[in-house]
């Protein structure tokens, strides 16, 4: 738009003037209303203009947004294309009005479409045991049709094209109007069989290394049990020939004879130490809140005998309740004392002392955790050899100095293991040894 | 008190021939002297209890005051003998002690469970062995009184 004269105003200026003494009043009316036409005009040609500029420039806007629209909506579109997850929205009858490149290539190619309650049959779409077809009303989409948000639901997609089959996770939420009127669905889903075939392969490994520890220690157990059967037979007749022949055998015959009796005693003990070894985990009970501190004074009663024996003592302080099979508390403290007792200075009294603690601290490896100790002012041992003691059969001196298998500290530790706890010793040469145990503080009695 | 004027048979099912050997030993020396029957496994035990196969015959299969019993054997082990002779109306009240080398607390428990009347771990030493054998006789065949054996 211009700021050129109107027409009418050049019409206007363009005419010369006349000068008559008296202008006629026809002339001078005539002169008013042009003017005031003239004004008329020239208002409405400046509205005009201001108008035709603001047309202008809301066009000008109106190009922008529709530009900005353009571009907003090509960058969904291609943020939609580049997505690894499927995004699929239907209207509110279920047909799609928009769906990308990764919703196309799990639910197969050809444009999507067709009844939603064919949809399972068309797309093979099934459960998550892989063999039920997923029912249509229970479809995410449909869920979300129906108003309902649904999230990571599990579906198996398999179809000729897809032989492998594909997990996916799905979500899907209504989509609303202002009105908060449902008018259709979207449902974004994700690939995760690598997941999901990383997780089976898992739990079939898992299972099948709980099945051969599950037959190993039934393994162990039958197979102790089984050798023990001719040992008793060497054993039997071994005592037969001594008692009706020994007379009539030569004295290193008898010898002999003795000798072979006692290495089936000892083998007998083995198997029969083995046997014990297998059945914490193949016999074990379930755990339970356990009092330490009625554990402990059982053990010492029940070691009474070795107690006075030893002259020595047992000393028992604070003892925390642990969540335990209460058998195998009994035999890992039993197992600690006596070991405490037997591996004296031969010139001073043992002294055992027996307390514990339940672990107070933050750190999340001691909640819920309690601390048993037992020392004592025995013989101890170098350091190197705190773990080599919980092995199955170590022995850290010969059988004429000590007696036993060495299966009592391995006993402890798998006691100790299968609690989900942990076992330590600490000691030097001649400075007494002291052995930490972690287990599980004992839970409050469920609330039915 | 009135004792049968038979002696009381026993029956062992047993399955190993050294530990039959050593039984048949040990009787003989605690001077038992009622006749000892072997069976070698739990099918061999319920066909003789039961008169069946083998052991149709009346004679062939004198009613026991007592069966011994082990536990592990082959085809139909102890267990499983002990259930069915402690369930049938016919055979429970015979006194079957269970005579085994297994000293697993669960075993001795089932066996209870099961109704049995004593449960005895197999000795290793003859001595023992002797021991037990004339403990039994003593308690069994003088001191309690039996059901008359029937049939």
């Amino acid at each position: 738009m211009t700021s050129e004269p109107t027409p009418l105003s050049r019409v206007n200026r363009g005419r010369p003037c006349s000068t008559p003494k008296t202008p006629s009043p026809e002339l001078a009316a005539l002169r008013q209303l042009l003017e005031t036409t003239e004004r008329i005009a020239l208002e409405q040609t400046l509205r005009l203009e201001s108008a035709m500029h603001e047309l202008a420039s809301h066009g000008e806007e109106l190009e922008r947004s529709r530009q900005a629209l353009a571009t907003k909506s090509g960058l969904l579109e291609s943020v939609l294309e580049s997505m690894a997850s499927g995004v699929v929205a239907v209207d509110r009858y279920g047909r799609f009005s928009l769906y990308n490149e990764a919703a196309q290539h799990v639910l197969g190619q050809g444009p999507l479409a067709g009844n939603p309650h064919d949809w399972p049959t068309s797309y093979g779409l099934y459960l998550p045991d892989g063999a039920t077809l997923f029912p249509a009303e229970d479809l995410p989409l449909a869920r979300a049709l129906r108003g309902e948000t649904v999230d990571g639901a599990e579906m198996f997609v398999w179809r000729p094209d897809l032989p492998d089959g594909t997990w996916l996770s799905v979500s899907a939420r209504p989509l609303l109007d202002s009105a908060g009127h449902i008018t259709g669905a979207m449902a974004i889903f994700r690939d995760v069989s690598r997941q999901k075939r990383a997780e089976t392969a898992r739990t079939e490994f898992e299972r099948r290394l709980q099945q051969s520890n599950k037959e190993l220690e039934e393994f162990a157990f039958a197979a102790s049990h089984d050798l023990q059967e001719p040992l008793r037979k060497i054993l039997a007749f071994g005592e037969l020939l001594c008692s009706e022949y020994g007379a009539a055998l030569p004295e290193q015959a008898r010898d002999y004879v003795l000798r072979m009796q006692g290495g089936a005693v000892r083998m007998q003990s083995l198997i029969r130490d083995l046997l014990d070894y297998s059945r914490i985990t193949s016999r074990g009970e379930t755990f339970i809140p356990v009092d330490l501190g009625d554990v402990a004074r059982e053990v010492v009663d029940h070691l009474e005998m070795r107690i006075r024996e030893s002259t020595g003592s047992v000393e028992l302080g604070e003892l925390p309740a642990v969540q335990a099979d209460p058998t195998q508390m009994f035999q890992l403290l039993q197992n600690l004392v006596s070991n405490a007792l037997k591996f004296r200075k031969p010139d001073v009294a043992p002294v055992v002392k027996v307390w514990g603690r339940t672990l107070q601290s933050d750190q999340d490896s001691d909640r819920g955790q309690c601390e048993l100790t037992v020392s004592d002012n025995g013989i101890g041992f170098e350091q190197r050899f705190a773990d080599r003691i919980f092995g199955v059969f170590q022995r850290l001196h010969s059988r004429h100095a000590y007696e036993g298998t060495g299966i009592g500290l391995a006993i402890c530790r798998k006691i100790v293991s299968r609690h989900g706890g942990s076992i330590q010793a600490l000691s030097s040469p001649g400075e007494g040894t002291r052995f930490v145990v972690r287990l599980p503080a004992a839970r409050a009695p469920e609330v039915p | 008190m009135t004792r049968p004027t038979k002696p009381v048979t026993i029956l062992m099912a047993e399955d190993d021939e050294e530990d039959r050997l050593l039984a048949a030993k040990a009787f003989r020396e605690s001077r038992l002297l009622n006749p000892l029957v072997f069976v070698a496994d739990g099918e061999e035990l319920l066909d003789y209890l039961r008169r069946r196969g083998a052991y149709a015959l009346p004679a062939s299969a004198p009613a026991p005051g007592l069966v011994l019993l082990d536990l592990n054997m082959p085809r139909k082990d102890g267990r499983e003998a002990l259930r069915e002779i402690k369930s049938d109306p016919a055979l429970r009240r015979i006194p079957v002690i269970v005579m085994t080398s297994s000293e697993a607390e669960e075993d001795v428990v089932r066996s209870y469970d099961l109704g049995v009347n004593s449960f005895i771990c197999k000795p290793v030493r003859f001595e023992k062995l002797l021991d037990v054998v004339r403990t039994l006789g003593k308690y069994w065949l003088e001191i309690v009184e039996l059901p008359e054996p029937a049939g």
